[in-house]
């Protein structure tokens, strides 16, 4: 199963929250694109870099 | 002061109404929406909460309950009621249990929890546009 991957189950949770996020605050599709990509690369980013974090810890 | 009057009438049913729609999108993800013809927006806040919960009982994740007397249980407990009428028949029909043994079942409570603070924010943004706060 593809959620037993924990990157995978990351990626499609970023996905779904991100485009949900991005149509809560804007209405031009321009902005909610530019928006929902920006959230999508917090969480995914961050998400990776938290991971390399606690390996060293 | 008549007219005066028939403004604070009119000014308290447009409250109601934007407290109506506050709960039906609660109750119904993306209904808030669907109701004040923002169609694409109701049927993507749909599609999406249904695909976290969804999503969820595949990985076999649980929803909080209220056994146990825990602040964190109940802060739990109340996201996951963001969901409105789907956080009842899933656990009417108990699919929502969870199997802790299940590799994936901390996501799938994630998942699901998430769809209901999600649904939250949904609700009240369903609520500003019928307030007349956001277009």
């Amino acid at each position: 199963m593809i959620f037993k991957s924990h990157f995978y189950a990351m990626i499609i949770f970023a996905t779904i929250v991100s485009t949900l996020l991005a149509f809560i605050r804007y209405d031009k599709k321009k902005d909610i694109l530019k928006y929902g990509l920006k959230i999508f690369l917090y969480m995914s980013v961050g998400v990776i870099a938290f991971s390399w974090v606690m390996h060293y810890v | 002061m008549y007219i005066g009057r028939n403004f604070s009438i009119i000014a308290a049913m447009e409250a109601m109404k934007a407290y109506n729609i506050f709960f039906l999108s609660w109750l119904f993800p993306g209904m808030g929406h669907i109701v004040q013809k923002k169609y694409l927006k109701g049927i993507v806040f749909l599609a999406g909460i249904l695909l976290l919960l969804i999503f969820g009982l595949i990985m076999e994740g649980k929803f909080y309950d209220t056994k146990e007397f825990h602040p964190l249980l109940i802060l739990g407990f109340l996201g996951d009621l963001g969901s409105g009428a789907f956080y009842f028949i899933i656990k009417w029909t108990g699919l929502g249990n969870g199997n802790i043994q299940a590799v994936t079942y901390h996501y799938g409570t994630t998942y699901m929890v998430s769809a209901g603070l999600i649904n939250y924010l949904v609700a009240l943004n369903a609520f500003d546009i019928a307030r007349g706060k956001r277009k």
